[in-house]
């Protein structure tokens, strides 16, 4: 499998960490009520169909997030979490 | 003051290795300083420094610029601009990386065994990010026959290893056809 760095481009898989769905990146207000924590810290949908990851591209220091299919393991393509704010 | 003497490392590695059309040897020391901007200062520390390399790329000002990470960069050499600290955040980084430079009509062969990335295609000179084997890696293209190898400097036994190994390899198979 090989992702695209938006950073290296298209490298092979170990070079990246998987860290989960890119939920981690919508964190919630620090007074938010406790449903939307424990929506963040522990419920993901489990999708059939287009997925958003979030990995660590370790060799550059970069985080991306990836679209990809978890039907057909297409990979669409990815952004950098700092550019996408 | 206590006075501390340079060790190649290298050391007891023997190098260089030559197998078949391919040669490993170590990268003379050389003073090498991170660089990476401060916030909103990329534009200023580019023109006190004569450029700032993009991903992937290797510039040649008074110093030797590599492109090393997201918002980084390495000199190599001495005799940085004065006053660069306002602009970006520097470490001497010189004694905490092993350079080996492998050499040879083989040498893209040997790395294709270890790095999981097309050399071929890559500009002269340029740099890339990657792994050898499990070993982090900043690959330097000098030329279509010529990469400069550097890793962390504790790993340079496992940097000398594999190559070693790879070289043996490719030359056997040389022999055979
Ligand atoms: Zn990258």
């Amino acid at each position: 499998m090989y992702l695209p760095c938006p950073c290296c481009g298209w490298r092979d898989m170990r070079e990246f960490t998987c860290i989960g769905a890119a939920d981690y990146c919508d964190r919630p207000e620090a007074d938010a009520p406790p449903e939307a924590w424990d929506n963040y810290l522990h419920l993901r949908d489990n999708p059939a169909g287009p997925a958003r990851d979030l990995w660590y591209h370790a060799p550059c220091g970069t985080w991306l997030e990836v679209a990809r299919d978890t039907v057909t393991h297409a990979v669409t393509g990815s952004t950098a979490v700092e550019e996408a704010g | 003051m206590i006075e501390l003497s340079a060790s190649d490392p290298f050391a007891g590695l023997h190098l260089p290795l030559v197998h078949g059309a391919a040669r490993l040897d170590s990268v003379p020391p050389v003073r090498i300083t991170a660089i990476a901007p401060l916030p909103g200062q990329t534009e200023a520390l580019a023109s006190a420094l004569g450029g700032f390399p993009a991903p992937g790329e290797v510039l040649d000002t008074t110093l030797r610029l590599v492109w090393v990470g997201r918002g980084q960069a390495f000199a190599f050499g001495e005799g940085l601009p004065e006053g660069l600290e306002r602009h970006a955040a520097l470490s001497d980084q010189s004694d905490g990386w092993a350079g080996a430079q492998l050499e040879g009509a083989d040498a893209q062969a040997v790395l294709a065994r270890l790095v999981a990335m097309d050399l071929r295609a890559l500009a002269v000179p340029s740099s890339v990010r990657t792994l050898l084997g499990h070993l982090p890696l900043l690959l330097v293209k000098q030329s279509e026959t010529a990469f400069d190898l550097w890793t962390y400097r504790s790993m340079a036994g496992s940097l000398s290893h594999e190559l070693d190994r790879a070289m043996r390899m490719v030359a056997a198979r040389r022999a055979l056809a």
